[in-house]
């Protein structure tokens, strides 16, 4: 059986999807208020240090993924522990996607939907991708960020309207603490997230570089997500942005062009719908391909629907209300230093040495 | 409703892809899933039911506050 790759077009276009994933709806972290847009930019110079360590990994282990590395690096027990957790990362992940946009479904327009109703739908999408191949991944994803980014920029052109450049002032009202506090809350989500990417790292072509890969999704899914801020900070204002669930829903929702383009916050649910199934089948993916190699059994696709249906109970049990999902917001930032830094960085210096003594023994 | 929907779910679920995981694959791999199955299944049906199941993502929040209050 042939090898399957991705290209490297399809990879930035999918890690561009996933940091958009739920942040397109629910926004990122508004800690510092008006200032939250030098908490991104903080966070931004942050995570280019942390998106080169995983492209490190990368290159050092050619194709290879996650779970095949930290078993090859760090032998049968520590590397099935760091699977497990690294596979609960993901379940959980998707888990929590699903949720959001379940919530924000019921909130925007069915009320009376059953969530199983609209959880179920979203997972059998995902579920069909995630069980074709990684090749209809990396089409999906590069066909869908071009109506993504075109409903982005739809958006942001109409909103030139009604936005007020005086909602961004004054610049440096907040205290420096709360700027990095409200930085290191954007790395970790939506940025720091990418770290799931290193489960399909077995698929990047060989040829391919890893830093390019990172880089560029890292340079234009920031972008993106900071005029978005900016948008929805300059239409809504810093008080209403700290009161709103739903952001980009909201800011996009009081768009108006001439009298005859009213209500267009349905593209606003397009791209959530699309950036969201991206999102939930990384997630899959991962979580599919971890159970596969902690219990060493031989096709991911057998374990794709098991775990997809394990993301939907999850999703049933995680939050009662949008309330509670916004109380973990607070804390998810400590919750995935392990995964998005402690466990990449150990595997990053073992594979460093690895290398090493390889390059001396040769 | 939420009931007969779960129901119909891991109805079709059971049909055709667990049908064909048993018709194919080895003891390991049907154990895994049927296990998966199983949990994601009692899970679904007890919040459904009513039961207050502990949610992981409010675990982790009580674990993380604990400690940084600490």
């Amino acid at each position: 059986m042939a090898k399957e790759n991705i290209e490297s077009n399809q990879m930035i276009s999918l890690i561009i999807m996933f940091v958009f994933g739920s942040s397109v709806v629910m926004g990122v972290s508004n800690k510092a208020s008006q200032d939250s847009w030098i908490s991104i930019l903080i966070a931004i110079a942050l995570a280019i240090p942390l998106l080169l360590m995983y492209a490190r990994i990368v290159k050092l282990n050619p194709g290879q993924n996650l779970f095949d590395i930290s078993d090859k690096l760090f032998g049968k027990v520590i590397g099935k522990i760091i699977n497990i957790l690294m596979t609960w990362y993901a379940v959980h992940l998707g888990g929590m996607v699903l949720c959001n946009f379940e919530e924000f479904v019921e909130l925007s327009s069915l009320p009376s939907t059953p969530d199983i109703v609209i959880g179920g739908l979203m997972i059998l999408v995902a579920i069909y991708i995630a069980k074709s191949s990684i090749t209809t991944l990396g089409k999906w994803g590069a066909f869908i960020l071009l109506v993504f980014i075109v409903n982005l920029i739809f958006t942001m052109v109409l909103a030139l309207g009604i936005v007020d450049i005086k909602n961004i002032l004054p610049v440096f009202d907040h205290s420096v603490s709360l700027i990095l506090s409200g930085s290191f809350d954007v790395l970790t989500y939506p940025l720091g997230e990418s770290v799931l990417f290193l489960a399909l790292a077995n698929y990047i072509k060989k040829n391919d570089s890893p830093k390019k890969i990172y880089i560029i999704a890292l340079s234009i899914s920031s972008f993106f997500l900071l005029l978005t801020f900016l948008r929805n900070l300059m239409v809504l204002g810093p008080e209403m942005l700290d009161s709103v669930y739903f952001p980009s829903f909201i800011s996009v929702r009081v768009i108006e062009f001439g009298n005859f383009l009213t209500r267009i916050e349905g593209v606003v649910t397009i791209n959530f719908v699309l950036a969201g199934i991206s999102k939930i089948v990384i997630c899959l993916f991962a979580g599919a391909k971890g159970l596969t190699n902690i219990f060493n059994i031989k096709n991911y696709k057998d374990m794709v629907v098991p775990t997809g249906l394990i993301m939907v109970a999850l999703c049933t049990i995680l939050y009662d209300s949008v309330l509670e999902m916004i109380e973990l917001i607070d804390v998810y930032a400590i919750y995935v230093i392990p995964f998005q830094l402690i466990i990449p960085i150990m595997i990053w210096i073992a594979s460093e040495i690895k290398n090493k003594k390889s390059v001396v023994s040769n | 409703m939420e009931i007969s929907i779960t129901l119909l779910i891991f109805g079709i679920v059971a049909l055709t892809d667990f049908r064909s995981i048993i018709s194919k694959k080895s003891k390991r791999t049907i154990a895994l899933y049927s296990t998966l199955l199983g949990i994601s299944f009692i899970l679904i049906m007890l919040e459904l039911l009513g039961v207050d199941v502990p949610s992981p993502s409010l675990i982790v929040r009580e674990i993380i506050l604990s400690f940084t209050k600490g």
